[in-house]
């Protein structure tokens, strides 16, 4: 009986109706065949309670940062800067897309806005290049979900929200594992670019070239450092260091690139606003979700299920990670760690795992999700820019998802990787 | 014999293309009747999302000067503002209230499509049509149940300002309530789109939505 309302919540979204509607409606169904009909009247008060939330107003604020930077000229320069770096290596425009990726992900906190701010600049100059389009798009898109996992991160704030984990931890934990999903992505980049022989799209830049684009591009790139130390140094909550990244970012668009043009600062603010809301409200269903699940026992019934997988702890996160990436193949990040946190989290934590570096491992794979087809936010926006199908950007993404697949199972098994920072840092782990 | 059942034959034909004729006529009125309501619910819901889009711009842009303000006022000032962290979290609520409807009209909610996808253009408009009664029987029931809840506040009293807490637990059911109003237009087009694909819900709609999803 407890699994019935996940049945009810798969069968509605298989036949497609919206995550956050089927997240309200299984439960109504579950109450209702369970003769619980007045569990309804609590429905609205768990739907207004989940979401009225002082650490979820980080994610309107990341949101609104990132709309700042990107409109206020700012993507631009990392551009350029990247293309000083790697832009005279074999397959230096893909080199560049990936640098930019990791560098634009300290602005961003979303995969999504990535793909789209980057995707639109990069992905004509590679076809120009003489890259297929589909190439591009494959590129981008696999860069992109490096976006969430250097912080800022929506998808953190969130795990860290309905799993009560230190978002700055979280944050912390996520340089490495960006860092190695870049790297690698490099280095297949680079064999790939060998075997096909791809272009270069610069002269190697002097120390001087290097010197003034990095100067051009230093103050945005010291946005991830002031939210981080302003979080870890106690200066700022989550959701103030969001605050302050959004007056960083009208500050630099002001003074620094001088691009940002009040009458487009009312469409930024309805962007950010419909992005924030629809996250917020698939937060505020999976409460009501979560809550009557809870009530019908799932919770215990999935801990049994897992724990009669095998009682060690490395065994049941590889299966775990099978589990994540399939969901991830399908599912928004979003929900599925609004749906599945509270159901694995707890159980892996009394199997000895550490729950920050459970929370990385969870974010980092439903994060590379994203990218992998069928369906994934971010394939869908490289799809829409390209006009290629999803389909058949995934050809060409193979050996690069592959690269994140070998970093996911490097940071399940290798906990130092992702943990040393934050112990370094003092996050109590 | 010969003559009749050419004759017998051309009537019957003619019975049988009239009432075809009749039949889609009585279609064609009442998919027009639909259409005509289908284009009511359109304009009603374009000045009521209309309204709420300017209320999500100022909600996002009095949060950030808020947010701001109190990191500003505690730091710099040492003198926190008192009513920031609750008024700022009531916004929020409201804002993600409001964009629901809007979300819905621009497909902006996350679905899996994959299954509708394999069906033909009717058949689709057919998987649309109970996907939007699902998602009006959904908001129906948080739009009644959130009524009862928003009157719990008449007696409640917002913590650090004066304000009935009706004031916030109303965005459930007005949302509700709105989404409902764009689920009720896209289900009426939907209807007409199983009679005429060409006439229902534009699938195209996705293409506009990432640079708002964005």
């Amino acid at each position: 009986m407890a699994l019935v309302i996940f049945y009810f919540l798969l069968g509605l979204m298989a036949l497609g109706v919206p995550i956050v509607f089927a997240l309200i409606f299984a439960p109504i169904i579950g109450v209702w065949l369970n003769d619980q009909t007045v569990f309804l009247n609590m429905m609205p008060q768990r739907v207004f309670g989940g979401i009225n939330q002082f650490p979820l107003l980080a994610i309107p604020m990341f949101i609104l940062a990132g709309e700042i930077m990107n409109h206020g000229g700012i993507t631009v320069r990392l551009v350029k800067f990247a293309n000083t770096l790697v832009g005279h290596l074999r397959g230096g425009l893909a080199h560049v897309n990936i640098v930019s990726s990791m560098l634009f992900a300290g602005l961003s906190g979303s995969a999504v806005a990535d793909t789209s701010a980057l995707g639109s600049i990069l992905i004509p100059a590679m076809e120009k290049d003489g890259y297929t389009r589909r190439f591009a798009a494959a590129v981008t898109a696999c860069s992109s979900v490096i976006g969430p996992v250097i912080p800022p991160s929506i998808i953190m704030v969130v795990y860290a929200y309905i799993m009560g984990v230190s978002v700055g931890g979280l944050f912390a934990a996520g340089f490495v594992p960006g860092a190695m999903m870049g790297i690698g992505l490099m280095i297949v980049n680079g064999i790939l670019a060998k075997k096909r022989n791809f272009p270069r799209s610069a002269e190697r830049a002097s120390v001087g070239e290097v010197g003034t684009a990095f100067g051009s591009a230093f103050l945005p790139l010291l946005t991830p450092f002031i939210i981080l130390g302003g979080i870890l140094s106690g200066v700022f909550t989550p959701t103030e260091a969001a605050a302050a990244a959004v007056a960083y970012a009208l500050l630099l668009s002001i003074f620094v690139t001088r691009t940002l043009e009040i009458s487009r600062i009312p469409d930024m603010l309805y962007r950010a606003g419909l992005a924030s809301s629809s996250i917020l409200l698939v937060i505020g269903a999976a409460t009501v979700f979560g809550w009557v699940t809870s009530l019908s026992g799932a919770p215990s019934t999935i801990s049994s299920l897992l724990t009669a997988i095998s009682d060690n702890p490395l065994i049941v996160l590889f299966c775990i990670n099978i589990l994540l990436f399939i969901v991830g193949m399908f599912f928004d990040a979003g929900p599925a760690i609004l749906i599945l946190g509270p159901l694995l989290a707890p159980t892996m934590n009394s199997l000895g795992i550490d729950p920050l570096h459970f929370a990385i491992i969870m974010c980092v794979n439903l994060t590379v999700g994203l990218a992998t087809p069928p369906m994934g936010l971010v394939l869908f926006v490289a799809s829409t820019l390209t006009r290629i199908s999803i389909l058949d950007i995934a050809k060409d993404m193979w050996p690069f998802l592959m690269v994140h697949v070998v970093v996911i199972f490097l940071i399940t098994y290798f906990p130092a990787l992702t943990m040393t920072l934050p112990r370094l840092l003092g996050f109590g782990v | 014999m010969p003559l009749a059942t050419p004759l017998g034959f051309r009537g019957d034909r003619c019975t049988i293309k009239e009432k075809g004729e009749a039949n889609h006529g009585a279609l064609g009125k009442s998919m027009n009747s639909v259409g005509g309501l289908a284009s009511l619910f359109e304009r009603v819901n374009d000045r009521l999302l209309a309204v709420c889009k300017w209320a999500i711009i100022a909600i996002v842009g009095v949060l950030a000067v808020i947010l701001i303000a109190a990191v500003f006022y505690r730091y710099a000032l040492n003198n926190a503002i008192a009513w920031s962290e609750e008024g700022s979290k009531y916004l929020m609520v409201w804002l993600t209230f409001l964009g629901a409807p809007i979300a819905l009209r621009h497909a902006a909610h996350i679905n899996i499509d994959l299954l509708v996808k394999l069906f033909p253009p009717r058949g689709r408009q057919a998987f649309y049509l109970g996907i939007n009664l699902v998602i009006i029987v959904t908001m129906g029931i948080l739009l009644w149940k959130g009524w009862e809840f928003a009157q719990l506040g008449a007696r409640q009293v917002a913590s650090s300002f004066n304000f009935s807490m009706v004031w916030m637990y109303v965005a459930v059911p007005i949302g509700s309530a709105l989404t409902c109003l764009v689920a009720i237009e896209l289900s009426l087009k939907a209807l007409m789109g199983i009679a005429d694909p060409s006439q229902g819900i534009d699938e195209d709609i996705t293409a506009v939505v990432d640079e708002v999803r964005e």
